[in-house]
Parts: C-alpha cells; sequence; structure tokens
C-alpha cells in the first residue's frame, strides 16, 4: 500500500460538505468531484439555512478556504477499480471555461460579448443578459462562466481578458485520481411531476418553497421577494403546503414540516398582516425543540391546519383550497400558494450505484451496513446524507461528521502531521516603515481612482516608506512583489489595497507570511468592493480610499506581531455513561489508540438499549451491546469504572482534572483523573405514569423485555391500544416521537405479525412517522393496524376495568370513537436524571434545557443554536451523545456517538491545538486588571476565567474564537482583542474622520 | 456653497454586514461614498468608547451593522451590541447631539442589496439633519 491520505468526496449535499471540512480540517487531503459548474449549484442559492431559518451563511462557503480541500468542478465518475485504502477512481472532467485562479472579476467579458440572451429568472420574469454568465454569491469570489449554448465562439471576451482566463474551448479530460476511500454524497432532486396535482405549472401563483428562497437571493428576505407572478401584487393571504403526507410518491424529509413553520415564520416577519396559512397532512413535529417552536408559530397567528383532505382550484389569479377539519368542509381563498415538496431517491442513482459498484435498498435510496455510520456494500466506500435517509440538514451535519472515523481507519496515516510555522523576522524594536501596495486590477479601479492623488496623500503619511501601484496583486508578477517587499528589511508593515479576504486577500496575506514577515503586521484594504465597483465620483471615492488606506496603516502601526498560541492536550478521553452511545465511542477511539476512561454508574455495562428488543436488517441490538460491553471491559485502552460518579471538574478542554468516587465490594474510594476530551453520554430513563397501576397497562419497554424473554408474550396480549403518552401531556410537552414513532410501528408490526386476528390500534397525537418509518407506517397499515389521531388531551379518556376503554375524538373526522381493549401500551416519555445532568452541567459549564437534555449555550431570545451545531457543546472539548442529548432511535444514537468520537478525536489526534480564530485572540493586560469578571460573563465560549491566586483574567487561548466581547464589557481597558486594540481602534476611527486633514495629528491622541 | 456631505463611520461585523458590503461590491450595486467601513470582528465588540469617540471627534453618524438577531455568528454578540447601543443613545441627548445619529442595523450576509439601501438612507437622513451638533458647539 502506498502513502495514501487522499479521500474523494462524490456529490456536495450538506453532508458531504461537512465530511469534506471535517477531513480538510483534520489534515488530510481531499478532492471533492462536483458535477456542477461551481460549488454548491443548488445549496448556495438557498437564502436561509434550515433548521430554524437562520442565515448561517458565513460557515456554509468556508469549505473553499479550508486547506487540503480541492474542488474538481464540471467532473463526473466513470469507474472504480481497486480496494479500500488503494482506489484507482476513473473521472472525466470538462475543462472550466473561466479559471478561476486566474479571473478578477472585471466584467470586461460580459460588457464586450456579443451576444444577448433572453432568459427567464426564477419568476418567469424575462431579462437579458449575456453568454458570459456571472454567478454572484455572498463571502465567495464570483464565479463565472460561458453559456457554450448560445456563445457563437466569437472570441471579443477572450481579447479583453486582461489575464487570459477564458478557454472558448474546453477540452473533455480523463483523470485517475489514487485514494484511500470515497465517501459519496449526492444532492436528491425533486420532483415536479406530482406536483401538478397541487397546480404547479397549470396556475402562476402556485410556486415551490425552494423558489420563494431564491426569490430571497441577494436581497435576503424582504416584502418585494413576495411578489406573486402573476401581477407583481405582494399577496394578503398565502398558504403553505406540506404536499408529502397527501401523495404516496415521495418521502418526508426529516425537516420537512418544520421547514414549512419557519417559512410560516419568515413571511409573518416579514409582514405580519399577511395571512399566512399551513396545510399538512400529520404535523411532523418530533425532535428536540419542535414543540416550542411550533407553540410560536401559533402565538404568531399563524392558522396550521392538519387535514386529509386537500383540494385547490382556479380562482382568477388566486387558489382557492378547500379541506375538511372534524369533518367539517371549509374553504380559504389564498393569492399564493407555496408548496413544500418531500425527497426523493434520485432515479440516476441506480446507475450511480452501478459505477461504484454499490447496493441500493429497495425503496432507492443507497445500503449502508446497520451500525455502520454509512459503510456501503462494498469496503472503503461510504455513503452519507440524503442518499442514505431523507435526512433534514442537523441530521445531515452529524452524518457528514459521524463517517470519519471509519474513513480515516483506511488512510495510511493515522494522525495527522503538524503543519511546520513559517518563521517571521523580528521586527519588535523597529521603527514602523509602511509600504502600500495598491492594486490596479487591471486598471478597473482606473474610473474611480486618481492614483497620482492616491500616491501624493499617502506618501505623506507618517511611517509609510513608499507606495507602489501594481497591475494585479494576485497574478504571478503581483505576488513576487509582495513576496519581495516582506522580504525587504527596510519594510515592517505591508498594506495591500485591492480586494477582500473573500477575494484573493487570504492568499495574499499568506504570501506575505512566506516572505518572512508576519502577517499580523499587514492589513487588506478593500478598494474593489468598497469602493471602486460601488462609488462614481471620482473625487468622493479617491477621498474615501486614501481614507479606507490611511486608517489600514493607522491599524498596522499599532499593531504587534505574534504567532498563533498553540497548546498540548491531555490524549485522554473520559466518557461519563456506559450505555450504547457511551461504549461506541470508547470502542472507536480506543481502537484508534486513545486512552478511555469510562465511568458508569450502574454495576454494568450496557444502559437502556440493552433492554430493547429490536432488529435492524440481521443485527440483534441487545446482543450487539453485550458484546461491545465485553470487547470495552476486556480492552488494553479502556479503564473502566463501574458504580462510580464524578465528583467534581476542574481545568479545561486538554487539561481537565476530576476526581471519581467508585464504589467496590471493599467500600468507596476516590480515584483522581487526568483528561483532554469528554464525552458525556449519561443516557435517559422512561418516566413512569399512573396508568401502569392497572397490570394490563404496560409501557413499550416493559414490553420489549417480556418478548426478550419470551417471542410468544405478543400472543398473550389479546387485542391491544398503543399509545403514545404525549397524547396525555400538556401542550408544553417535549416531544419523544422521534423516539417513541418507530418504536410504536415497529411493535404493532410484530404484534399484528405474531396475531393476525386481533385488532391493533396505534393513538398518537402530533406525528407518527418522519423519514424512512413511513415504511414501516405503510407495512403496519397493509397489515390492519388502525390509526387515531386525537388532537389533545381532552380527546382521550381512559377508563380501567375487566377491559379497558378508551374514548377518543379523531382529528380528522371529529368523531368519537370508544375501543374496548385487553391491553394498552404505552410508549412514554424518556428524561435524564436530572440531578446528575444538573450537576455535570454545572462542572463542565454546559447548558441544559428545562428537561436536564444537554444543549448548546443559546442566548435568552431565540433558542437557535440546538439544531445549528448539533452536537459541539459550547465548552470546548466537552461533547454530548446518546439519550442524554435528547430521546432518539438507536441507529440516531449510533450516528450521534461516532460524531462525539470523531469530534473527540480531532482534537486528540493534534499533536499541539491551534487557537480556532489563528492570530485573532483575546489577551489580557494584567496590570490593569481588577477581576471584576465582567469579561468572563461576557464571553460566549467560556474562554475566559479569573485565576483564583493572581485575581486576573486568564484567557484559554485554544478556546477563545476571537469576536472581541470580553474587550468591549472591560471597564478598565484590560481585556483586549489581538488586531483590534483600542489604539488601533482610536486611531483608525481618528483619520477615517480627520481624514487627509489630521496629517500632522499625532496617532497617539 | 456645495451640499453638506455627513461622514459616517460604520463599524460593520466581519461576517454579516461586511460580508453584505462586499456582496453589495461584486453586485455593482451603488450608494453614496460618505459611508468610512471600519471592519471589526463581532458588533458586540463595539465599545460604547469607540461610538463616542467618533461622534466627538465629528463624525456625522455611527453605523453599526450586525448579523440578524439569532444569527450571530458569535452566539450573542448583537444582543450585547443591541444594550449597548440603546445605552448611548440614552446619553446623546447629554452631549447635545440628536439620537439618530446612531445607528444599528441587522444585514446579513446575503443582504447586499439592503446594504446599499441602508447606507443611502442613512445618509440621505443625515443630510437632512446637517452637520453633527458637536461641530456647531465650536469644540471642534
Amino acid at each position: 500500500m502506498s502513502n495514501m491520505d487522499t479521500v474523494v468526496v462524490y456529490g456536495t449535499n450538506v453532508a458531504a460538505q461537512r465530511a469534506a471540512a471535517n477531513l480538510g480540517k483534520s489534515g488530510y487531503h481531499v478532492l471533492i468531484i462536483n458535477k456542477g459548474k461551481y460549488l454548491g449549484e443548488v445549496s448556495s442559492q438557498l437564502g436561509l439555512q434550515h433548521p430554524r431559518a437562520i442565515c448561517n451563511t458565513c460557515l456554509r462557503f468556508v469549505i473553499n478556504k479550508i486547506p487540503h480541500v480541492e474542488v474538481i468542478n464540471q467532473a463526473e465518475v466513470v469507474s472504480v477499480s481497486g480496494e479500500a485504502g488503494d482506489f484507482k477512481v476513473k473521472i472525466k472532467r470538462t475543462e472550466q471555461s473561466v479559471e478561476p485562479n486566474l479571473c478578477i472579476g472585471c466584467n470586461k467579458c460580459i460588457d464586450v460579448c456579443p451576444v444577448s440572451v433572453k432568459d427567464h429568472d426564477i419568476r418567469g420574469r424575462e431579462f437579458e443578459r449575456k453568454a458570459m454568465v456571472a454567478v454572484l454569491r455572498p463571502v465567495t469570489p464570483i464565479d463565472y462562466y460561458v453559456d457554450f449554448d448560445n456563445c457563437t465562439e466569437c472570441g471579443e471576451c477572450t481579447k479583453v481578458c486582461p489575464t487570459n482566463a477564458i478557454n472558448l474551448e474546453p477540452k473533455e479530460v480523463e483523470e485517475t485520481i489514487e485514494a484511500a476511500a470515497i465517501v459519496l454524497g449526492p444532492e436528491f432532486t425533486e420532483s415536479d411531476a406530482i406536483l401538478s396535482e397541487f397546480l404547479y405549472g397549470l396556475h402562476p401563483n402556485v410556486i415551490k418553497s425552494s423558489e420563494l428562497e431564491l426569490w430571497y437571493m441577494g436581497t435576503g428576505p424582504q416584502l418585494e421577494s413576495l411578489a406573486r407572478p402573476s401581477d407583481g401584487k405582494i399577496p394578503k393571504s398565502i398558504s403553505l403546503i406540506s404536499t408529502v403526507g397527501f401523495s404516496d410518491y415521495e418521502f418526508a424529509s426529516y425537516s420537512s414540516d418544520m421547514l414549512v413553520l419557519e417559512e410560516a415564520m419568515q413571511i409573518k416577519k416579514l409582514n405580519k398582516d399577511i395571512d399566512v396559512y399551513v396545510f399538512v397532512k400529520d404535523l411532523r413535529i418530533y425532535g428536540k425543540g419542535h414543540v416550542a417552536y411550533y407553540q410560536k408559530v401559533l402565538d404568531n397567528g399563524i392558522k396550521v391546519i392538519e387535514t386529509s383532505n386537500l383540494k385547490l382550484a382556479n380562482e382568477n389569479d388566486d387558489i382557492s383550497i378547500e379541506y375538511t377539519i372534524r369533518g367539517k368542509s371549509e374553504k380559504v381563498i389564498s393569492n399564493l400558494v407555496v408548496l413544500s415538496p418531500g425527497q426523493k431517491p434520485d432515479p440516476n442513482w441506480k446507475e450511480l450505484a452501478k459505477r461504484f459498484n454499490i447496493e441500493l435498498t429497495e425503496a432507492g435510496f443507497c445500503k449502508v451496513r446497520p451500525l455502520s455510520s454509512g459503510a456501503t456494500t462494498r469496503e472503503g466506500i461510504y455513503a452519507i446524507g440524503e442518499f442514505v435517509l431523507p435526512m433534514g440538514d442537523s441530521e445531515s451535519i452529524y452524518d457528514g461528521t459521524a463517517v470519519i472515523p471509519h474513513v480515516i481507519s483506511h488512510l495510511s496515516s493515522k494522525y495527522v502531521k503538524p503543519k511546520p510555522q513559517p518563521r517571521f523576522r523580528n521586527v519588535q524594536y523597529e521603527e514602523p516603515s509602511t509600504a502600500v501596495l495598491f492594486c490596479k486590477c487591471g486598471g478597473q479601479f482606473d474610473a474611480a481612482i486618481d492614483y497620482d492623488k492616491v500616491k501624493s496623500e499617502l506618501s505623506s503619511v507618517y511611517s509609510v516608506s513608499k507606495v507602489e501601484f501594481v497591475d494585479y496583486l494576485c497574478l504571478k508578477d503581483g505576488i513576487a512583489k509582495i513576496k519581495q517587499t516582506a522580504a525587504d528589511p527596510s519594510i515592517n508593515r505591508i498594506i495591500l489595497a485591492g480586494c477582500g479576504i473573500n477575494a484573493k486577500g487570504r492568499k495574499l496575506q499568506q504570501v506575505v507570511a512566506q516572505g518572512g514577515l508576519n502577517p499580523s503586521l499587514s492589513e487588506l484594504v478593500q478598494i474593489r468592493e468598497f469602493v471602486a465597483w460601488v462609488h462614481d465620483d471620482k473625487d468622493a471615492a479617491t477621498e474615501k480610499a486614501i481614507d479606507l488606506t490611511r486608517y489600514a496603516i493607522e491599524k498596522a502601526i499599532h499593531s504587534e506581531a505574534f504567532n498563533i498560541p498553540t497548546e498540548e492536550y491531555d490524549k485522554r478521553v473520559l466518557i461519563i455513561g456506559g450505555g450504547l452511545a457511551g461504549l461506541r465511542s470508547a470502542e472507536i477511539l480506543a481502537d484508534r489508540g486513545y486512552e478511555v476512561i469510562l465511568v458508569e454508574s450502574s454495576d454494568k455495562l450496557g444502559g437502556t438499549a440493552s433492554e430493547i428488543s429490536l432488529k435492524l436488517d440481521d443485527v440483534d441490538i441487545s446482543q450487539y451491546v453485550s458484546k461491545l460491553s465485553e470487547k470495552i471491559m476486556s480492552h488494553d485502552r479502556v479503564t473502566v469504572y463501574l458504580n462510580s460518579s464524578v465528583l467534581d471538574v476542574s481545568g479545561w478542554a486538554g487539561r481537565f482534572n476530576s476526581t471519581l468516587l467508585v464504589k467496590t465490594s471493599e467500600g468507596e474510594k476516590r480515584v483522581s483523573i487526568k483528561y483532554g476530551v469528554a464525552i458525556i453520554a449519561i443516557g435517559a430513563k422512561p418516566i413512569s405514569s399512573p396508568l401502569f397501576d392497572n397490570k394490563n397497562v404496560i409501557s413499550l419497554i416493559e414490553f420489549d423485555k417480556q418478548i426478550m424473554q419470551d417471542s410468544n408474550y405478543p400472543k398473550s396480549l389479546g387485542s391491544v391500544a398503543i399509545i403514545n403518552d404525549e397524547c396525555l401531556q400538556e401542550p408544553d410537552y417535549v416531544s419523544n416521537a422521534r423516539l417513541c414513532s418507530p418504536h410504536m410501528l415497529r411493535s404493532a408490526i410484530r404484534i399484528k405479525e405474531s396475531n393476525p386476528q386481533v385488532d391493533v390500534f396505534v393513538i398518537y397525537n402530533k406525528s407518527i412517522s418522519y423519514g424512512l418509518y413511513d415504511l414501516y407506517l405503510e407495512k403496519a397499515k397493509s397489515l390492519g393496524v388502525k390509526f387515531i389521531k386525537v388532537d389533545s388531551k381532552q380527546g382521550v379518556s381512559i377508563k380501567h376495568g375487566n377491559k379497558i376503554l378508551l374514548e377518543l375524538i379523531d382529528h380528522y373526522s371529529g368523531e368519537n370513537i370508544n375501543l374496548s381493549v385487553d391491553t394498552l401500551l404505552v410508549a412514554t416519555s424518556i428524561l435524564p436524571d436530572i440531578n446528575v445532568s444538573k450537576k455535570l452541567a454545572t462542572d463542565f459549564e454546559t447548558h441544559l434545557d428545562s428537561q436536564g437534555f444537554f444543549i448548546t449555550p443559546d442566548d435568552p431570545y431565540e433558542s437557535i443554536n440546538i439544531q445549528f451545531r448539533p452536537y459541539d457543546l459550547g465548552t470546548h472539548g466537552v461533547f454530548v451523545a446518546g439519550l442524554s442529548y435528547s430521546s432518539r432511535t438507536v441507529e440516531d444514537t449510533i450516528r450521534l456517538a461516532d460524531t462525539a468520537a470523531q469530534n473527540a478525536l480531532f482534537i486528540v489526534s493534534k499533536k499541539k491545538i491551534q487557537a480556532p480564530s489563528g492570530r485573532l485572540i483575546a489577551y489580557t493586560i494584567e496590570r490593569f486588571c481588577s477581576g471584576c469578571a465582567l469579561c468572563v460573563d461576557a464571553c460566549p465560549y467560556d474562554a475566559r476565567f479569573i485565576d483564583p491566586e493572581r485575581k486576573v483574567s486568564v484567557v484559554r487561548e485554544t478556546i477563545c474564537d476571537g469576536c472581541g466581547a470580553c474587550a468591549a464589557a472591560c471597564p478598565s481597558g484590560a481585556a483586549k482583542l489581538r488586531l483590534f486594540t483600542e489604539p488601533q481602534m482610536f486611531a483608525a476611527i481618528d483619520t477615517l474622520i480627520w481624514g487627509s486633514s489630521s496629517k500632522n495629528k499625532n496617532p497617539e491622541n | 456653497m456645495s451640499e453638506f456631505e455627513p461622514k459616517i463611520v460604520g463599524f460593520f461585523c466581519n461576517w454579516c454586514t461586511s460580508s453584505a458590503a462586499d456582496l453589495a461590491g461584486t453586485s455593482r450595486i451603488h450608494y453614496p461614498p460618505n459611508i468610512r467601513p471600519i471592519r471589526v470582528m463581532c458588533s458586540g465588540s463595539v465599545d460604547t468608547s469607540y461610538i463616542i469617540r467618533a461622534l466627538l471627534e465629528g463624525a456625522d453618524g455611527v453605523m453599526i451593522g450586525g448579523c440578524h438577531p439569532g444569527d450571530c455568528h458569535y452566539v450573542s454578540g448583537n444582543y450585547k451590541a443591541r444594550r449597548r447601543v440603546a445605552i448611548v443613545k440614552s446619553i446623546l441627548k447629554t452631549l447635545g447631539l440628536n439620537d439618530k445619529r446612531v445607528r444599528l442595523e441587522w444585514i446579513s450576509a446575503s443582504e447586499g442589496k439592503r446594504f446599499a439601501d441602508v447606507v443611502t438612507e442613512y445618509t440621505e437622513e443625515l443630510k437632512e439633519l446637517g452637520p453633527s451638533e458637536i461641530k456647531k458647539l465650536g469644540t471642534i
């Protein structure tokens, strides 16, 4: 086997992007094979990130900025030969028509292009464009491409292109890539075919939700973006329909109905006078935080209608929607209808599977081995995201992490080699001497900027030794110039005036570092985006350009040279809880060679998963757990403490200390341990219910236990009703449906299969199924299981007697239903032990929700971060897995445990941990610090603490993310943020206001 | 006399509003050149002293731009900014300044158009207000 550290990531779904980012950040080489012309042709166009409709643009597009990640555009895999650890991936790619490394975004090609193309925007409005197309997106360089369908190949663009970036005859190239492992993450496709039932394509004012999002593009959500296609009027009434319940052709994505609710909220936010209706069949709110969000939606006056019957009809420019609710027929007239379709496996995946020689499931998704986090039927090839399940974004995000430890096992180097830090010249005692390198961007700035004035004004500024104009800073000559200037011993500050960090700026700053000057002594000035492209008035623009450059000079003069702090972390991992999640993460970490300390409060390992009777394909979960327990008990690198608890925690990520209380037969003893990372997996337990006083009322968990002892048990039950205890709760309940719905469905199927004659009823409140569990639902229905949806507590009354009598009010028909059954099975909610979770949350400085589940430290106004960064707790180095995060199924628990293990691996596999934001880091001037701890409160990451002996604030450097909240909170000027210190900021403000008239002003004032 | 051109100092967070300004640039959306943007990492790192300093030095307006509530890259920085700006606004009167001299805006990275609109509108507003009252006091 060769030295193989390359992973091929095929496709660009959310999970694939996450996986690529994860591998790249870990230091492995990643090649993304992208079919499209540029990265994220689809995903980058969506205005808001779900879940929770937050912007998230800042995190979404970082993938092409991560070192070691390369993107091959317009490429397709032809075949894969070889085996895990040594794959040969044959690809076919078309050369890009505009080479992104050369393109400077001057738009000259578009200006000269003689071909005018009539195109339609997403709303069907006609607009004109050229055969050369620019794609504008936030936070990324502009992507250009040639529309060859319309291009006449006249060659005008190639003549004017100042950097020869255009290739009008792109060739098809075949290449073979060597890779150790392959990760497949193709996107699903929306199917339009069935949407015609909802008048899509037949009525102009019926649109898809993805189109609504596209309307936001470029401007963000605005009232104008709601203007309906037929007449451009802002609708007074909008209906959102989740089509998935009303058709059998598609699968509901995990987040489909939450997505509709979020869109409804978005519209309400834009104008609260718009009537917003949401139509769904079964509202699929089943997860953490879903019910609370639903309540908020209702509080905002959005009408959510769950109906089994929906009919749309033309009503001139409007659409009438007829529906039935509680047996009654009602009608709404809407000005605009937005359809939210489900997901379907792409029909092309069949052919894709052939090329990769992997198998698909009957439903058309990729077949993955049970309990494997994405392993396909071919070793070394993994499938993630929508390719496996109709996942939502938050599931995709952890799927993209969970797969990594398995992928890494095929790579030749299990450890990441640290990058050598460049050596910088010591300029500490030198007088500041600044070089201003002013880019002309190929003449693009000529119209806006008077170079002579810039030169004369800047030359007279304090510290400026030279002002030079360069045609292209980002091309070969410019880069050589930067390098040479950085290496010049007479220069110790460099100002690069040209484009921003999202264009070429980042690359240019790296060149400064290569030249031997610390990048903290250089500054970028965005002449292009902030001045040249947005202002016409040459005098005013020149003045602004001078001001901005002068401010950068002041900032650079007042900056100091310093290196990125690094820290060596303790490589041991503490895992609290020996259930499925704890065992699974322990196995991964120990097998990779890291020492694990496992603390379990009971006298045996296994937890809740060892008590449930469940088979996934042919794997019996309880057997799997007991085998895993044995393996962990006898593992060389795992120290297991049974009957133990964590007494205290001190230190922080990389250097935790704890005392364990261990109960043994000889009595109690205390053990001190040291570790770098902790995984909390304390699990949760089903709650008790007064219903259980009746011996014919049993919980589903008890039912499973009985089955494991006697497989004929279901036969002895007689007729059965299975009820979700959500139906009996107050409206502010925490949903358990994520765990219980599949469990109820499986149990119903099992009873019906063992005894087809008996009646089996399933009574539920909000959702009975989600994602691929719809397959269980279908099966249960075909076996004759009857489903009854009730509204709330009022719709259920239970009487005990010889038989159990249930009086129910059906949601759809509004009719009273009386059931008489022999046995009532209750799917109970699960809750963590609040005392234990509270103590751990305090010790590790993490946060709990009101039920005692662990959450991320969200702010008091809106809880957004729960789903956004699923398992990355605020405290760096503490991760959560299993039921202690939220109620979830075995499959989800496995994925979560693997994610936690990978997050831990990410830290322990590095020799040294770097501060997350590099040079941007908070520090304290200790002689000013009074130890008031305001900065400690202000820090969102717990990166500051008060040294108990010296009573001054100390920064945990590898935790600080560099936001500067502490610096703003400090009353005595002791807390500072590097690169944004007060002298720098004051100098900047002064120069900007005084502009050229402050030439003689002393910047220190 | 030529028309009064206000000087506006903008403190824009790196992740949302600066990116929006970037997008306005790449989309070539024009807006008045009166704004002088300062990139900060987070709107929550804008010290009250920066705002006061800018006003005392003679800025006609100070604009703080952050991520939308709930979207902060640093969890809760924009809420800190909101409270801080409310405090600054409450003392502007004492300084004899109109409270429109300080403006807080939430502009996300995809709202390039909105960035340009807000800057244009604020510039117009300040033009109507006239030069900063500080200048009239004759202190500078």
